[in-house]
């Protein structure tokens, strides 16, 4: 579990710096504020030296098509001069990891002086020198557990040919939720159903469409619920409320001592419904000891919630926080739950 | 509890009031209209046991403070009855215990960012203790008083006294009475101010006009 985040140049933000996360965190903000981009730096940072990460935080965001031309989007400016900085430490042995992300650069050099048209190509890593584009990127990851120990992987385009080199498993397990990954059930089913937790993930589906009692996988791969018709009917027909509701329970049952991260909570889904799926990620974190950053726009959302918290012990662990931008400044202010609960009694605007 | 759906209110002035209730809001809009004020941000804290826990969570509101920790806010002025002595230094604590510098006199405003300004109703140059007591003396010259004053004491005088009447709060039911003798009867000391009943031109508004216009 997270205790704090700090942010260099990862897409818009130049810096940002998050102390004293909660375990339950609501991130609310202004459009462009950075709300979408922190998520992703805590995506990173969960998987360390997986490099095809970043190419998953684009799909995220709609973006599945590779070319070199992208590769200085992750960068604050599009300026591959300047590295991204991520570092974060963990609640419990105040561990520190770091992330730095470099562009591979593809230098033109010429290696013969026989002709001045024979030009060769060769892959360089490090500092990117004006002219030359980058063709991949570079993570480093350390701990301060052992700094001395660098792990270096990378991913590059060569040609038409993806490559990824060095990667290694994380041992933390992270899930990202939104709009682009709302309908991606299947193998996160197929996990719970290993995990013996279906009877968990109907319990809580149950408060928000009270008839479901069953959900399975049908033989290509559709999920289909049981919800006393003459024959189980296709989850995704069933509206974008469940939909939105299964996708955040999923993730919740199938994260156990990991990460979910949750981009446009309130997506599809009525206050009602909100309150009751809050209760729901509430009780899996308690249970499960899973930490939670979620974002919304919505003031229907927050005051869920803000409402849903109700067991005394885990008060303390659900914070809001609002994260402002003013020109290329971030900061992030944070609210405990009885800041929050004061803010809103007086109908102050918290995002 | 509000509704689901009840809409936040970002601050939106470089100026802002803080003040007990919905009546006081009533009242200080009707007073900063007739002083030609208009760009401040008025808000309610509900209370004066409120105050520790509001005043933190209204610097947190959006717009307060700008994504470089600068205040967007230049003056923050608070207003609250008297009800005891030491009002002025139990606000001036939540202040300072909020990270924000207090005045060190009644009526004025600190040095810092923002400005702090402290005033304690009815003000250090009227007797009472409340919003009831300046609106009364604004009007104690109105024929209307004289009617107002024997009524409340041929009523506190009975036994056993209603128990609408608290000796303490005698102002209440006074302001109350002379309300209930204006062309439109409204109920509230701040609707009155919005109707114009009280008298914005006495001089016993002086020393509040004088802590306002520092918002100007």
């Amino acid at each position: 579990m997270f205790k704090s985040i700090k942010i260099k140049n990862l897409r818009a933000i130049t810096e940002l710096e998050i102390e004293n996360l909660g375990q339950v965190n609501l991130l609310v903000g202004q459009n462009n504020c950075g709300k979408t981009t922190l998520l992703e730096a805590l995506f990173l940072i969960i998987g360390r030296t997986n490099p095809r990460l970043p190419l998953s935080i684009n799909s995220f965001r709609g973006l599945e098509f590779l070319s070199n031309e992208y590769w200085d989007s992750f960068f604050n400016k599009m300026d591959t001069n300047s590295s991204i900085r991520i570092s974060a430490i963990l609640h419990d042995t105040q561990e520190e990891q770091k992330l730095v992300i470099r562009p591979v650069i593809q230098k033109q050099t010429t290696v013969e002086p026989v002709s001045s048209d024979i030009v060769s190509v060769r892959i360089q890593n490090g500092d990117s020198k004006p002219g030359f584009a980058p063709m991949g990127l570079e993570l480093t990851y350390t701990s301060s557990q052992d700094p001395s120990v660098k792990a270096i992987s990378s991913i590059f385009l060569k040609g038409n040919e993806l490559t990824a080199e060095g990667t290694k498993e994380s041992a933390l397990r992270g899930v990202f939720v939104g709009p682009a990954t709302k309908y991606d059930w299947r193998n996160r089913l197929a996990s719970i159903q290993r995990k013996k937790r279906v009877g968990e993930l109907i319990s809580s589906l149950k408060e928000i469409e009270p008839d479901i009692s069953d959900i399975r996988i049908n033989e290509i791969g559709i999920l289909e619920a049981d919800i006393g018709l003459r024959k189980l009917i296709p989850v995704n027909l069933m509206g974008g409320g469940i939909a939105n509701s299964l996708s955040i329970i999923l993730a919740m049952l199938d994260s156990q001592d990991g990460i979910v991260l949750v981009d446009e909570v309130e997506d599809g889904l009525h206050h009602s419904i909100q309150k009751k799926i809050w209760k729901a990620v509430f009780k899996w974190a308690q249970e499960l000891n899973v930490q939670v950053f979620a974002t919304t726009h919505s003031n229907e959302g927050i005051r869920a919630f803000s409402n849903s918290v109700d067991m005394p012990l885990f008060g303390s662990e659900a914070k809001l926080f609002r994260i402002e931008r003013k020109d290329e400044k971030f900061r992030a202010v944070e609210y405990t739950r009885e800041l929050l609960s004061e803010s809103l009694e007086s109908n102050w605007e918290v995002r | 509890m509000p509704s689901p759906n009840e809409a936040l209110s970002s601050i939106n002035s470089k100026k802002v009031i803080a003040v007990e209730g919905k009546d006081e809001i009533n009242f200080f809009n009707a007073l900063l209209r007739h002083m030609n004020i208009t760009d401040f941000y008025i808000l309610e804290i509900g209370g004066k046991g409120q105050f520790p826990k509001k005043l933190p969570a209204l610097l947190k509101a959006t717009g307060f403070y700008l994504a470089d920790g600068s205040s967007s806010v230049t003056h923050l002025a608070i207003i609250r009855d008297r009800d005891e002595d030491e009002a002025f230094k139990s606000v001036a604590t939540i202040v300072t215990n909020a990270g924000l510098k207090p005045p060190t006199k009644h009526s004025e405003f600190s040095n810092g960012s923002p400005k702090v300004g402290i005033f304690i109703m009815p003000g250090e140059t009227i007797d009472g203790t409340m919003l009831e007591d300046l609106c009364l003396k604004t009007v104690e010259n109105h024929k209307a008083m004289t009617c107002v004053n024997e009524y409340a004491s041929c009523i506190s005088a009975l036994e056993p006294i209603p128990k609408n009447i608290p000796k303490a709060k005698v102002q209440v039911f006074k302001a109350q009475v002379f309300l209930a003798a204006q062309p439109e009867i409204v109920d509230s000391v701040g609707l009155g101010a919005q109707k114009k009943y009280w008298d914005f031109e006495s001089h016993a508004l002086d020393e509040l006009k004088e802590f306002l216009i520092k918002l100007k």
